[in-house]
């Protein structure tokens, strides 16, 4: 993972200000306190108090219908809450709120565009809109995310994925200081999930962009962000510095085997008590001081079929399942 | 609102409606000619008079017009909350009632010319026509603009008028088709109740009646609705 001197700060002083209970000293981008919305009478959002540090890349992760969307919606002042209060760049998001977002990069929901213009003619549009009035940059952003060949085609002809990167074009035209992007790798290739990775990286690195990524992809939130926040049935589980997560992660050895009573049986036998079976194939051994070599001459010398053996540690969605299974 | 106005006329297409409005008027014209030829031809048919052809055209030119404005509303305002566009619209730094009513001034301005025009063209050419064909009963007479014009005028503003209300019913349920359907009612009612008696046309009264009811819902639909997404 890329790191910036900016987002090592940051991160520092999340967890230093947590800490020493200093939060509302924070200088935060984007703020929500007790946001809540229902729909008919069932909690989509629930007392949901997210900080997103000036720098920060915060990844929003949680389930399809966690109510990730519903969130940003009400940031973007899409959708009035039932309670609580939205704070952008220090101010009170309210219905007459709109120079606000002169300063805010978003993609909601789907890539929507007018599918009859091209692609140019749709972010000309946009600059129209934004009040912008830099139109090479509109060549710029085509070229970063790749579309610059396909600029004269009518949108209507693109594929989701073409869509997708035209969207985060969007998006990203006009310099925002926010960038809201609700599932932005979605319908991308795995060669453009990286491109627009890395480009996510670039934004926050070189030009200070604040970012708020919603995704229930954890592996690639776990790439691109310093603060994670986890969402489930609407509540906010957790919110920390990516760091803290990997901090808590423990390290073990990863074995796969052909029988797994047996090798746990063996395992015990030698005094090893603290492993886990993860399925029919896979056991966990959390023993950092254990040789893997050691281990698994031992086990194969006792007749376990030894097809993989590897050090790892656990990974955001370790934490996530963890958290997740504890919440119910 | 200048601003809006100015974006939201890029969306719009000027060009493509104007050239919408000039078919219009000459399939209008075509269709009072062939109207007109028939009366003079079958011996059958007495002439038709000046007021009824004014009538003839009055009818036509709103009926097509209104029933256009309703299909400009779909496509403009409702197709933006049907297309789900308007998350775009309202995510920019911009005014989101001012916006819809900038589209919505279009509208009501760009039915309010055409309707006009439409009058103007047909009568016109109704005048010029019966001068080298004599195709009506009777002959032009500079006092007959003296009911010409405020019925022409009358029906700018009703149209104008009439032309919130596709806005007002597609805006409750977002729907262009209800958009569409709605402005037909108002124009075959319409229809029907000056067809029967030339009477009926609108008077101040009724006008300014229908104007403030009129407005009054659609600052509710603005208030309600605008801002909702679904």
């Amino acid at each position: 993972m890329e790191y910036s001197f900016g987002k090592f700060c940051n991160s520092a002083r999340v967890l230093g200000a947590k800490r020493f209970g200093m939060e509302e000293k924070m200088d935060y981008i984007m703020e929500t306190v007790g946001l809540r919305k229902s729909y008919r009478g069932n909690a989509v959002v629930d007392n949901v108090n997210i900080h997103i540090p000036r720098g920060a890349v915060y990844g929003f992760v949680g389930p399809n219908g966690a109510g990730k969307s519903t969130v940003m919606k009400m940031v973007l002042n899409l959708m009035e809450p039932d309670a609580g209060e939205v704070h952008l760049f220090g101010e009170k998001v309210t219905d007459r709120s709109y120079e606000v977002f002169k300063k805010v990069g978003s993609i909601i929901e789907n890539p929507y565009f007018y599918e009859k213009m091209t692609a140019r003619q749709n972010l000309e549009l946009h600059c129209e809109y934004m009040g912008f009035p830099n139109r090479e940059r509109i060549d710029e952003v085509l070229q970063m995310v790749g579309l610059q060949e396909v600029r004269g085609k009518q949108v209507r002809h693109f594929s989701l994925g073409m869509k997708q990167r035209l969207a985060i074009a969007r998006a990203v035209l006009a310099y925002p200081e926010f960038l809201m992007l609700d599932e932005p790798i979605n319908a991308l290739d795995p060669e453009g999930i990286r491109e627009m990775r890395k480009l996510f990286q670039r934004l926050n690195r070189e030009n200070g962009t604040t970012v708020f990524i919603s995704s229930h992809i954890l592996s690639e939130v776990d790439l691109l962000a310093d603060t994670i926040g986890i969402l489930r049935h609407g509540k906010l589980l957790a919110e920390l510095p990516v760091e803290e997560i990997h901090k808590r992660q423990t390290e073990y050895i990863s074995l796969q085997v052909d029988d797994v009573p047996r090798a746990a049986a063996l395992l015990e036998k030698k005094g090893i008590t603290n492993f886990t079976a993860e399925d029919q194939e896979f056991i966990r051994v959390y023993d950092s001081d254990l040789s893997g070599k050691t281990l698994s001459k031992y086990l194969v010398e006792n007749g376990v079929g030894l097809e993989s053996l590897g050090r790892r540690q656990d990974t955001l969605e370790d934490y996530f399942f963890q958290l997740t299974e504890e919440g119910d | 609102m200048e601003h809006l106005i100015g974006l939201e006329l890029k969306k719009f297409g000027v060009g493509r409606n104007i050239m919408f409005t000039v078919a219009a008027i000459l399939f209008s014209i075509l269709f009072i000619s062939v109207s007109l030829v028939d009366s003079m031809t079958d011996p059958e048919q007495t002439k038709d008079t000046f007021e009824s052809t004014f009538l003839v055209i009055g009818l036509l030119v709103s009926s097509i017009f209104l029933v256009y404005s309703s299909v400009l509303t779909a496509r403009f305002v409702i197709g933006e909350y049907d297309r789900r566009t308007i998350i775009l619209l309202f995510s920019y730094p911009l005014n989101r009632k001012g916006l819809i009513a900038g589209k919505m001034m279009i509208i009501m301005v760009y039915t309010a010319v055409s309707v006009m025009m439409g009058y103007i063209c047909c009568t016109g050419y109704m005048i010029i026509a019966d001068n080298y064909f004599d195709m009506l009963e009777g002959t032009f007479k500079t006092s007959l603009l003296q009911t010409w014009i405020p019925s022409a005028v009358t029906a700018v503003i009703v149209c104008t008028i009439l032309s919130v209300w596709p806005f007002i019913i597609g805006m409750i349920r977002k729907s262009v088709s209800t958009t569409i359907v709605s402005s037909m009612i108002v124009v075959v009612f319409r229809q029907i109740i000056i067809s029967k008696n030339a009477a009926n046309r609108e008077s101040l009264l009724q006008i300014l009646l229908a104007a403030v009811i009129t407005f009054a819902i659609a600052a509710v639909i603005f208030k309600k609705k605008v801002p909702q997404l679904f």
